[in-house]
């Protein structure tokens, strides 16, 4: 009698919600990394330039969304800022914003870590041949500093796709949100989850293949460039 | 509307009683997974090539998919062939085969920087095999590992907040019912980040103290029963 009601078989459209929910997680992934590791370079550059109060500021974002989780952070996006504030996002726009703001608090980090670990020498050579703040940063500081910030934040870029199967909590149509509607259609969690683990797991071996690839291109500009210097 | 803070307040002891689960389960956590990472970095390495495939593929396999979806799969799953299981119980096992396979790697490069030269030392001052790797090979091992360790554990305790989605009472699940009792979405998950916070900090702050006093003072060459080696 129960059964006539439920549809526990699988049927073509599946494959057609499971490409929709890929398609979003692809979507707030690369929105957010793009958007989180914008800001944070620019957020890094005003924590390492010492500015009185600003940089003291993106010291306590970066510390307080490092040390929160990300649930958290996207109930608090999605469920407190339309009641406090005129912004009232919705799933996908909360999503984005969340993960962006995670993604930039651990860039900056990785950035500040890479500037600090240039050797003062090369501010006062560059200072010695009258070269401004903003040129010894475009020309000498940043070209190295980034080369040393981009693995760790492209292993970083690679484990947020793990990260953003949390969004289909606040009701994104992700990957995992289908897992769990396809789940409590059929009830075939052994079947479901495994299927749904092993698209992410394609996706994060392709994306760290290119990641390696990047690296491997960025080594060979690096030994051109410290065999010219 | 106004931002108050007073219904949340009021609800303090229940939020605080979700925080000692949250605690609860994190120390669990981090005991097992450490444990098991200490066994599956062992393995990693193992003699027999059997052994090694597999512990790659233990790591590979959780380190590349959502830990949402393994939860999903070990708590909805594990009824279907036969293990009843618990939101709690579930959760710990969950957090951690995950935090272990992030552990297991941590453990092992922390392996890789022993010289060979200290473990052929050790085995022919006529130490066992496991002698060797309990007093020798180990304590330098952890010595590597242990900052980096410290950090998978504040990963951890952040992770702990995705069982409330399998209906745990910790620190976030409370959160929620609050938050649905009150409507204070934002004043809610304002206090419980800054909670996350306050833990993370005394969890970093702990590992260091750790170190302080088990490894900084440790000797570079390796101390067995007192006695330098």
């Amino acid at each position: 009698m129960y059964e006539m009601y439920q549809n526990v078989d699988f049927t073509l459209a599946d494959l057609d919600l499971l490409w929709r929910g890929l398609q979003w997680t692809l979507l707030v992934w690369s929105a957010s990394m793009v958007l989180g590791i914008g800001l944070g370079f620019v957020l890094g550059l005003v924590a390492h330039a010492r500015v009185p109060v600003l940089s003291q500021l993106v010291t306590v974002f970066v510390e307080t969304f490092r040390n929160s989780p990300l649930l958290v952070q996207l109930f608090l996006v999605f469920y407190g800022l339309p009641l406090v504030t005129p912004f009232s996002p919705g799933p996908a726009e909360a999503a984005i914003f969340t993960v962006a703001i995670n993604t930039a608090a651990f860039t900056v980090v990785n950035l500040v870590a890479a500037l600090d670990a240039l050797p003062r020498g090369q501010w006062q050579a560059a200072g010695a041949f009258g070269l401004s703040y903003g040129q010894t940063m475009r020309y000498i500081v940043l070209p190295q500093a980034i080369r040393t910030a981009l693995p760790p934040t492209m292993n970083l870029a690679v484990s947020q796709l793990q990260t953003t199967s949390l969004v289909s909590i606040i009701g994104v149509a992700d990957l995992t949100r289908v897992g769990t509607m396809l789940y409590t259609r059929t009830l075939k969690p052994f079947l479901i989850w495994p299927a749904i683990g092993l698209i992410y797991f394609i996706l994060a071996k392709i994306l760290s293949v290119l990641a390696v690839r990047v690296e491997r291109r960025l080594q060979t500009k690096n030994s051109w460039f410290q065999a010219a210097a | 509307m106004r931002i108050d803070f007073s219904p949340v307040l009021a609800r303090l002891d229940y939020l605080l009683s979700g925080l000692s689960l949250t605690v609860m389960v994190s120390l669990a956590a981090i005991v097992l997974s450490f444990a098991i990472g200490v066994l599956v970095a062992t393995s990693r390495i193992s003699r027999y090539r059997t052994v090694r495939i597999l512990a790659a593929g233990y790591i590979d396999l959780f380190r590349n998919t959502p830990f949402l979806v393994q939860l999903f799969f070990l708590y909805f799953g594990l009824p279907e062939i036969g293990i009843p299981t618990e939101p709690v119980t579930t959760g710990i096992l969950a957090l951690s085969l995950t935090a272990a396979a992030g552990n297991a790697e941590i453990v092992r490069s922390g392996i890789e920087t022993v010289p060979r030269g200290v473990v052929e030392a050790g085995r022919s001052y006529g130490l066992s095999a496991l002698q060797v790797y309990r007093y020798v090979i180990l304590p330098i091992a952890l010595r590597v590992a242990w900052r980096p360790l410290g950090n998978a554990f504040v990963n951890l305790v952040l992770t702990t907040s995705i069982l409330s989605t399998i209906t745990v009472n910790d620190l976030t699940g409370n959160a929620n019912n609050i938050s649905s009792e009150t409507f204070k979405p934002f004043e809610v998950y304002l206090v419980v980040l800054v909670i996350y916070c306050a833990v993370t900090f005394t969890v970093s702050a702990v590992v260091n103290a750790v170190y302080a006093l088990f490894f900084a003072r440790m000797a570079e060459r390796p101390v067995i029963r007192g006695q330098a080696a």
